[in-house]
């Protein structure tokens, strides 16, 4: 029997505003995404990629179509069941890394257990994700005192504090010089290929597409292209 | 949900991490709370004292005064009236009171001072089921005629008389520290040795013949302070010679000689009222250089020396008003009461003892009519929203009224005074409430995008709303408490300041402020609810806030 895609749309539209001021954000969207694949999402600014991948996480309703995630129907799940479902099998990363500034870096690691009901060994588990992004020694610091790359190497390991299925990241290495940009994609396609994480990764960087397996294009709230084409298309050039 | 340990965990940090809003959301809270918890305090205080000076339980209905050519011609209470209004379906019990309605005087020793009073128009009777204000008066205040075969009604020789006084003090009890003396009026003590001056071996009417007249008794004020009970006693002095007469009845505290029976009887047990207290200490003490007692006087003195200080005489038939005669059918007699305690039940001037007292003396003095009339009879109604009803019945079917109540009106007042205290405590409240929705929200507003990382990382809309609503409650909670102790701080404040400047007055309380729990708990609990009301919209604005937008606008 197959295996159930992490992530099944179909059909998925999305617009903002109404009458003269609406805007068509998504236009019947139909995408699966198996587990185990590490995807790029491409395409130019306001072609619906953050919008989809908000729809993706749960942090965005459609205004029609199917959304599959895990296995569950995020449309019929109720508010509680699509909070359970991003505090315990998806996590995300921002462009902006989101930190909360009040908050040391373990703070920030180990907030999704504030939410959860039997969550255990909290601080052993959020001092092991600061490991994994290499920042053991920074867990007493506040996001005030990082660089760019540390705030984002947190956000990471936020991200991973809940053992997530599926990791979605807008945007990730926006806001990083190109160095760290490709630390941050390395550990990405570690966490694919030696853990086996589902990640969907919203961007605008060649360098992030191209070790995607997969890469999708959108163009106008429409996926155009599900392909290596799709990555030369994105970037006015071949792959 | 979110665990609540989570929840508080995280309101708590919340709300130390941005003192500013927190004050800002909080002193108006304090302010309304203070005013709440002061107002109330103040007003329950009020009340406290009105109740002490008008018991405002009860009503009482008197007959309208009529006379009819100099003549009192009003309509009579009876047992009658008594019983038809108690089968009113809105009365509880009815109580009848009688008055004394013949001239009586009382002379007693009190600490150390002489004191003479009129007891005729000061005195009534009342059931003593009715007065059971504390355990003393309980045991002590009833009617001891009634008790049969006592083994302490012994004979006894009653006191002389004084030829110069119609009512002689109410004798001590012998000091037990003291050598045995010759009285000469009670039982025959063993020889004394021989005093120069003549001190009280020649028992004059040592046949027993009370009141012969040959004796002269001199006021003794102060004279018996070394006598161990610190009680004056009766000295008699005849040329040169004295004659002490002690009581000689077994528990002299409670028993005394009585004059006509010749054989101790217990003492007539009165109750006074917290207003004779007041205004023994507040404008009978100072003027006489006697003792003040602030709280309670009389459980006080007996306290400190047992029944024996709050003991006097009462002249039946006799007046301490010059040129009233008495118009009696029996000549005066002498009998001794004691004071067992301060009744909320006492008449509000005067004394208060046992009704079949003075329906016998009545019956004595005055006859038949006097002693099935009442005075007034005091109604509790099982309702006190009944009371038009009632009042209206008294006065169409049976041509009786309800006593003009002071206390009614005044507290009447004070309702007045305490729900507009209140309505400005809550306005105050109403107030802060719209600055801590006005604050919230605009903490809504700059919390933005770590409410849309919260529900990112797995916050429900509840958990949004639950943390938003228990920054308001810890506002509340904290803002209240503040405002209770501020509450607290002024009224001691304002208590100290009264001590120090405002003069005694009757009444005068201790302190002007009564903290009930139910004031500073329902405070809390108001700056509370108020808090969570105000925190209520911009809550919900957080909670229904897409994750998506949140993040986005950052």
């Amino acid at each position: 029997m197959a295996k159930a895609p992490v992530v099944r749309l179909r059909d998925v539209t999305k617009s903002y505003g109404t009458g003269t001021a609406k805007t068509q954000v998504l236009r019947g969207v139909s995408l699966d995404v198996e587990a185990g694949e590490l995807v790029a999402l491409v395409g130019q600014s306001g072609s619906g990629k953050s919008t989809l991948l908000n729809i993706i996480g749960g942090l965005d309703m459609p205004n029609s179509g199917e959304v599959e995630v895990l296995g569950s129907d995020t449309l019929k799940a109720g508010d509680a069941r699509r909070a359970k479902l991003r505090n315990e099998s998806i996590g995300f990363v921002f462009q902006a890394f989101n930190l909360l500034d009040h908050l040391t870096c373990l703070g920030n690691v180990t907030i999704p257990a504030a939410f959860a009901h039997d969550a255990r060994d909290v601080e052993k588990r959020g001092r092991e994700a600061l490991r994994r992004v290499g920042l053991a020694d920074f867990h007493k610091r506040f996001p005030g005192e990082l660089s760019g790359g540390q705030k984002q190497r947190v956000a990471i390991a936020r991200a991973l504090f809940g053992a997530p299925t599926l990791l979605l990241c807008d945007e990730p290495t926006g806001n990083l010089d190109s160095e760290t940009g490709k630390e941050v994609i390395d550990f990405f396609r570690e966490l694919n290929s030696r853990d086996g994480v589902t990640l969907v990764i919203v961007t605008h960087e060649r360098r992030v597409s191209s070790v995607a397996k997969r890469v999708i294009a959108m163009r106008d709230g429409m996926i155009v292209e599900t392909s290596d084409e799709a990555l030369a298309a994105a970037h006015g050039g071949p792959a | 949900m979110m665990p609540a340990k989570n929840l508080g965990r995280m309101v708590l940090k919340n709300t130390l991490r941005s003192p500013g809003h927190f004050f800002l959301s909080a002193f108006g809270i304090w302010i309304g709370i203070c005013a709440f918890v002061f107002f109330l305090s103040l007003t329950q205080r009020a009340s406290s004292v009105l109740e002490k000076i008008f018991p405002l339980d009860e009503v009482q209905v008197v007959a309208p005064r009529v006379s009819l050519l100099g003549k009192d011609a009003s309509k009579k209470l009876d047992d009658a009236t008594v019983e038809i209004i108690k089968s009113r379906p809105e009365v509880g019990t009815a109580v009848p009171r009688m008055g004394l309605a013949f001239p009586a005087a009382g002379r007693g020793d009190f600490e150390g001072t002489d004191l003479k009073f009129e007891v005729g128009g000061f005195a009534d009777g009342v059931d003593p089921n009715y007065v059971r204000d504390d355990d003393r008066i309980k045991e002590l205040f009833r009617d001891w005629e009634l008790v049969k075969d006592d083994p302490k009604s012994i004979a006894c020789i009653p006191p002389p008389r004084d030829p110069r006084e119609d009512i002689i003090q109410s004798p001590a009890k012998k000091p037990e520290a003291e050598k045995p003396r010759d009285s000469g009026w009670g039982p025959p003590p063993p020889p004394p040795p021989p005093e120069p001056g003549g001190s009280g071996s020649d028992a004059t009417g040592s046949d027993g013949s009370a009141g012969s007249g040959s004796a002269v008794a001199a006021g003794s004020a102060g004279s018996g302070s070394g006598a161990g009970s610190g009680t004056a006693v009766v000295i008699s002095q005849i040329g040169r010679k004295k004659i002490e007469y002690w009581n000689p009845c077994p528990d002299p505290d409670r028993y005394y000689c009585d004059d006509t029976e010749r054989r101790c009887k217990h003492r007539v047990p009165v109750v006074l009222s917290a207003t004779v207290v007041e205004l023994y200490n507040n404008q009978f003490a100072k003027s006489h250089g006697m003792p003040m007692a602030d709280k309670n006087l009389v459980n006080l003195l007996i306290q400190q020396r047992g029944l024996s200080a709050m003991r006097f005489s009462i002249g039946l038939g006799h007046t301490t008003i010059a040129g009233s005669g008495s118009i009696t059918k029996t000549r005066p007699r002498r009998v001794e009461a004691v004071v067992v305690g301060v009744s909320s039940r006492a008449m509000p001037v005067g004394v208060t003892m046992p009704i079949e007292y003075i329906r016998r003396w009545n019956q004595e003095y005055m006859g038949d009519e006097a002693a099935t009339s009442y005075s007034s009879i005091i109604v509790t109604l099982k309702d006190r929203n009944r009371l038009a009803v009632f009042s209206q019945w008294l006065v169409d079917e049976q041509g009786l009224r309800l006593e003009d109540s002071l206390g009614e009106r005044f507290a009447t007042v004070i309702f007045v005074i305490r729900v507009l205290f209140l309505i400005i405590s809550i306005a105050i409240l109403l107030i802060a409430m719209i600055n801590i929705g006005h604050n919230f929200f605009i903490q809504v507003s700059e919390r933005r995008r770590e409410i849309g990382i919260m529900r990112a990382v797995g916050a429900t809309q509840m958990d949004v709303r639950l943390i938003m609503l228990g920054e308001a409650a810890i506002v509340g909670i904290v803002g209240g408490f503040i405002g209770i102790a501020s509450a607290f701080g002024l009224g001691t404040f304002l208590d100290w300041y009264a001590e120090n400047n405002i003069p005694r007055f009757p009444f005068k309380p201790d302190s002007w402020f009564e903290f009930k729990t139910w004031i500073w708990a329902g405070g809390l609990m108001f700056s509370t609810l108020f808090c969570i009301l105000g925190g209520f919209l911009p809550a919900r604005r957080a909670a229904k806030m897409e994750p998506a937008q949140a993040l986005a606008q950052n």
